[in-house]
């Protein structure tokens, strides 16, 4: 360590005193920089119905972490679902399991939920935002299912609240996630700014 | 850069009692585990238990917790307890998942601090076989202003594996 005096603890946080050496061997035990990765960010100002998301680094992290705004167009609900793609192919078939929880600054609370369905619904407004984080599991372990857990929170005609999980029961590759505005061709928004995670790991 | 920082990972198989000790410390208030693999080759439902400074796991009643179960094939559930012996429904379920695994996600504030009880709240979702996914988004406390510097997931079942990651929230001081 060429600094002399108080030995930095590197790990906890970036003085800005490193050399070589250092920077190799934290490297190589995870703890250089941040573990939240950016892998990919979107942003768009006017509305569209998909948002793909086709180079997500699958066989680098156990765990991807989404996070993302949306401003509400006009006209129907804005919707925010999920598909993923399994080695390049949209996967569009009614197999998607689901069960959320959802609630409203109104005192209104329901259950829903989803053996067989074609998507994972995840967020919706028809007023204004929706600011939603995700977390997916396991999306490049073809010998496992891929999972996912969610909570939205959006400012509809009450505040509302969407949080819950949900599973592609097929051992496959995931390389890929869209979002997009349901089956009925809704649009996700008229503004978004979406951003894609990897969870460092060693 | 993002202020979450990776701190280690651990792993384990054929275990029914997993702990990971030397994890928390006075270096982050506030702390995310994730559960990257979890192979259930018999019945296994998880409980948490925290490990304090001396190596030990708290396995007095001192916690409390509440969770809603969320699941695609049924009404949802309640379940609570304000004096227990472990925060239940960490992972697994009450049928055999070898080819699933799960996807959690933990978070656990203050460990370290000894004037203040640490509080944690995790979701998950776990698949059941021959029924769907099971999940949850809870709640929990540990009773005590015990030093905890580690966590054990344990249950008189058998995992078949278990992996988790451990980071830590960057402070500035």
């Amino acid at each position: 360590m060429s600094y002399i005096g108080t030995q930095p603890n590197n790990v906890k946080e970036n003085i800005g005193l490193y050399n070589p050496n250092d920077i190799t061997a934290l490297t190589k035990d995870g703890h250089w920089g941040g573990s939240l990765e950016l892998i990919a960010e979107q942003t768009f100002s006017t509305s569209v119905a998909n948002i793909d998301f086709t180079s997500i680094q699958e066989d680098k992290y156990d765990v991807h972490f989404m996070s993302a705004q949306v401003k509400f167009g006009s006209g129907n609900a804005d919707l925010l679902g999920l598909r993923f793609y399994e080695s390049g192919v949209l996967e569009t078939a009614g197999v998607y399991q689901i069960a959320t929880q959802t609630g409203t600054s109104g005192g209104s609370f329901g259950e829903a939920k989803q053996t067989a369905y074609s998507w994972i619904f995840v967020g919706e407004s028809t007023v204004d935002y929706q600011n939603v984080y995700i977390y997916f599991y396991n999306l490049g372990n073809s010998s496992k299912y891929s999972f996912c857990t969610f909570h939205a929170q959006v400012l509809d005609s009450d505040s509302f609240f969407r949080f819950g999980g949900a599973v592609l029961p097929q051992a496959s590759t995931v390389d890929g996630i869209r979002l997009f505005g349901g089956i009925s061709g809704e649009n996700i928004g008229s503004a978004f700014d979406i951003k894609l995670y990897g969870m460092k790991q060693i | 850069m993002s202020n979450l920082r990776l701190i280690n990972e651990s792993s384990g198989s054929s275990l029914s009692s997993y702990s990971v000790q030397d994890v928390f410390s006075s270096d982050y208030d506030i702390y995310q585990i994730e559960i990257t693999e979890f192979q259930q080759t018999a019945t296994f439902s998880g409980g948490m238990r925290f490990i304090n400074s001396s190596g030990s796991v708290i396995s007095s009643s001192d916690y409390a917790w509440a969770r809603l179960s969320l699941r695609s094939y049924g009404s949802f559930i309640d379940d609570k307890s304000t004096s227990d012996s472990d925060i239940q429904y960490i992972v697994g379920s009450a049928t055999t998942s070898p080819l699933s695994s799960t996807g959690a996600s933990i978070w656990v504030f203050n460990p370290t601090n000894s004037s203040s009880y640490t509080f944690m709240m995790f979701q998950n979702v776990n698949w059941l076989v021959g029924s769907g996914i099971a999940g949850s988004k809870a709640i929990g406390v540990l009773k005590t202003t015990a030093s905890i510097t580690g966590f054990n997931i344990y249950s008189t079942g058998t995992m078949g594996s278990i992996k988790t990651k451990h980071y830590g929230l960057r402070v500035d001081s």
